[in-house]
C-alpha cells in the first residue's frame, strides 16, 4: 500500500547514490540513477540500470532499488518480502525476479533489496490510456494471476508469516484496529464495524497465500499483457476471499472490477477458474473489513513521525476522504440489518 | 471591507498554483497539488460545516434518547446516561465556538457506537419469531442511517473519491426498517 513517509531520508537526484550502491553491491557495475519512484509506507524506490556480474548478459539490465528505514507503518520487513519473492519466483509465479539484498551494514546504510524492472506499465495506466486494450481479456488474465497464487500451497511461506492463516480474520483485524486505535480518531461507525467484525469473526479451513493489495495498479502489464504482480509489502496467508473484497473496493473505470468486469463477472469469473463458491456472507465480512483497513491505512498516514514533522500533504488529503469509507460502512451494515429481516 | 475568509483562501490558491506550482521540483508537485485540492475543500468545509452540526447535534441526542429507550432505561450504563445529560446541556450553552461543536459531536459519536453496540447484542438474543421490526432493531436501523447521512455530508470536502465508487452497489436505496 503506497502511504510515503514524510521523514524518509532522501538522496536528491541520486547524488551519490550511484556510487554507494556499486560499493554495496560489488556485483554491480555502471550503475546509471534513473529516477526516484513514488515509495511504500517504510520504503524509498529508485529506477536504475546497471550491468550484473552474475548475470549471462553484459548489456545494463533495468533495475528496482528499495530501501527500508528505521520503523515500518504495517509492511513486512524487506528481508521478508525479499525471501517472500524469492520463494514465489521460483514457484513459477508472476512477480519480478529479486537480485540482491542486504541489512544495514552496507554503504547504503539501510536495508535494501535489488529486483528486476519490468518492463511495462501498471494495469490503471494501461487502462487510462485507452487504445486497443482488450478490457475483458485482461480482466481475465488478472483473474488467473491471483487464481494461480490462491492455488499455490501457503506452506511456502508459512515459516516467514506469523501464524497459519486459520485466525486471519482476527489477526488481521487486531493489526488494523491498533492503527485506528492509536491515530486517536472517534468514529461511531468505524468502531462499530470493528465489533461487528469482532462478532463475525471465523476459521478460515483452508489458509492460502492472500497478497494484501490486490488492485490494478499493483499489477504490471508486459508488452504481451501478461500480469507482474507487485507490492507484497501486506500479503500474509488467510482467506482467498480478502483479496477478492479488497480488489472489489477499488473501482474505477481503469480498475479490474467496474473496469474490466462488473463485481458480478468478476465473482463468476474467480469461480469458475477456481471450481470453488464464493461465500457471500464471508466476502461481505471482507468488504467491512476491507473498508476498515483502508481508514486505518489513511488514519496512520496523519500521524506526525517522532521527529515531530508534520505528515506530508498528500497524506493529509487521504485522511480527509475517511467519511467516504464511513459512509460505504454504514451502508454494508444497514443492508446487513435489512437482509437479517423478512419483510 | 476586507477580503472574506474565502477570498484570502482563493487568493492563496491562485498564488501556489499560477506562480509556485510551475518551478517547483517534481517530487514535490504532488504535494503541492493535494495542498492546493485542500485549500479548496477546506474553505468548503469551514463553510458548511457550523450549520451542519447544529442540525446533526440534536438529532443524535434525541437517537441516543431512542436508544436508551430501546434498551429498556433501567438496564442503561449510568456512565453513559451521565454523558447524555452532559451533551445535552452543552449543546444548549450558547456561543460556542466551531471546535467546541466538534468535541460536542466526537463525544456524542462514542456515546452511539456505545449503544449501538449494546444494541447489536441485544437483537442477538431475540427469538427467532421477534426478530421484525422490534425496537432495538428500528433505532439500531435508524443509527446506520444516521451515521451514513452524516458521513455522506462530508464528502463534498474531499477530493480523494468521486461519489460513489466505495462498493457502488451501495449507492442503491435501501428501503424498510428505520427509514424516516
Amino acid at each position: 500500500m503506497s502511504v510515503a513517509r514524510p521523514d524518509a531520508p532522501s538522496e536528491s537526484a541520486g547524488d551519490g547514490l550511484a556510487a554507494r550502491l556499486q560499493t554495496a553491491v560489488p556485483e554491480l557495475e555502471d550503475v546509471r540513477i534513473l529516477r526516484r519512484l513514488t515509495g511504500g509506507s517504510s520504503h524509498e524506490t529508485w529506477a536504475f540500470d546497471a550491468r550484473v556480474h552474475d548475470l549471462d548478459h553484459h548489456d545494463p539490465v533495468p533495475l528496482i532499488l528499495r530501501r527500508e528505514f528505521d520503523h515500518a507503518l504495517f509492511d513486512m520487513s524487506l528481508g521478508t518480502e525479499f525471501e517472500l519473492l524469492s520463494r514465489l519466483h521460483t514457484s513459477g509465479l508472476p512477480v519480478p525476479r529479486p537480485l540482491f539484498q542486504a541489512g544495514r551494514d552496507t554503504a547504503l546504510g539501510s536495508p535494501f533489496m535489488i529486483i528486476e524492472r519490468i518492463a511495462g506499465l501498471d494495469t490503471r495506466k494501461v487502462m487510462a490510456a485507452g487504445g486497443e486494450a482488450d478490457r475483458r481479456k485482461i480482466g481475465k488474465s488478472l483473474v488467473a494471476a491471483l487464481t494461480r497464487l490462491h492455488a499455490q500451497q501457503a506452506t511456502l511461506i508459512a515459516d516467514l508469516i506469523p501464524g497459519d492463516g486459520r485466525d486471519a480474520p482476527a489477526r488481521e483485524l487486531a493489526k488494523w484496529r491498533m492503527a485506528i486505535t492509536d491515530s486517536g480518531y472517534r468514529s461511531a461507525t468505524l468502531r462499530i464495524a470493528i465489533q461487528w467484525l469482532k462478532t463475525n469473526s471465523f476459521t478460515v479451513e483452508r489458509p492460502v497465500i492472500v497478497h494484501g493489495d490486490y488492485k490494478a495498479n499493483n499489477i504490471l502489464l508486459k508488452a504481451d499483457t501478461e500480469p507482474v504482480i507487485i507490492d507484497w509489502e501486506l500479503a500474509h496467508i488467510g482467506d482467498p476471499v480478502e483479496d477478492l473484497a479488497w480488489t472489489m473496493l477499488w473501482t474505477s473505470p481503469d480498475d479490474l472490477v467496474e473496469g474490466m468486469m462488473e463485481p458480478d463477472e468478476f465473482l463468476a469469473e474467480y469461480e469458475q477458474q477456481t471450481g470453488t463458491s464464493v461465500n457471500r456472507r464471508r466476502l461481505l465480512f471482507w468488504k467491512i473489513f476491507s473498508l476498515v483497513k483502508l481508514a486505518a491505512i489513511f488514519l496512520k498516514g496523519l500521524e506526525k513521525q517522532p521527529s515531530g514533522v508534520a505528515p506530508r500533504p498528500t497524506l493529509l488529503m487521504l485522511g480527509q476522504a475517511v467519511p467516504c469509507i464511513e459512509q460505504a460502512i454504514a451502508d454494508l451494515l444497514l443492508r446487513e440489518l435489512e437482509g437479517s429481516v423478512a419483510i | 471591507m476586507t477580503a472574506s475568509v474565502f477570498e484570502r483562501l482563493a487568493g492563496i490558491r491562485q498564488f501556489l498554483g499560477n506562480e509556485i506550482l510551475p518551478s517547483v521540483a517534481d517530487d514535490k508537485r504532488s504535494d503541492l497539488r493535494a495542498t492546493l485540492k485542500m485549500l479548496e475543500d477546506m474553505a468548503n468545509e469551514i463553510d458548511r460545516l457550523p450549520e451542519l452540526l447544529e442540525l446533526e447535534i440534536p438529532e443524535m441526542l434525541h437517537l441516543c434518547n431512542a436508544a436508551m429507550a430501546a434498551l429498556g432505561w433501567n438496564g442503561i450504563d449510568q456512565e453513559d446516561l451521565q454523558s447524555l445529560k452532559e451533551f445535552s446541556l452543552e449543546f444548549d450553552r450558547p456561543g460556542k465556538l466551531l471546535s467546541e461543536m466538534q468535541t460536542l459531536h466526537s463525544g456524542i459519536c462514542v456515546l452511539i457506537s456505545n449503544l449501538a453496540i449494546q444494541l447489536t447484542a441485544k437483537i442477538v438474543t431475540e427469538p427467532e419469531g421477534q426478530k421484525c421490526l422490534s425496537g432495538p432493531r428500528v433505532v439500531l436501523a435508524k443509527c446506520y442511517r444516521l451515521l451514513r447521512r452524516q458521513a455522506e455530508a462530508r464528502t463534498p470536502w474531499q477530493s480523494v473519491f468521486p461519489r460513489g465508487r466505495l462498493y457502488p452497489a451501495s449507492d442503491t436505496p435501501t428501503r424498510t426498517i428505520g427509514d424516516g
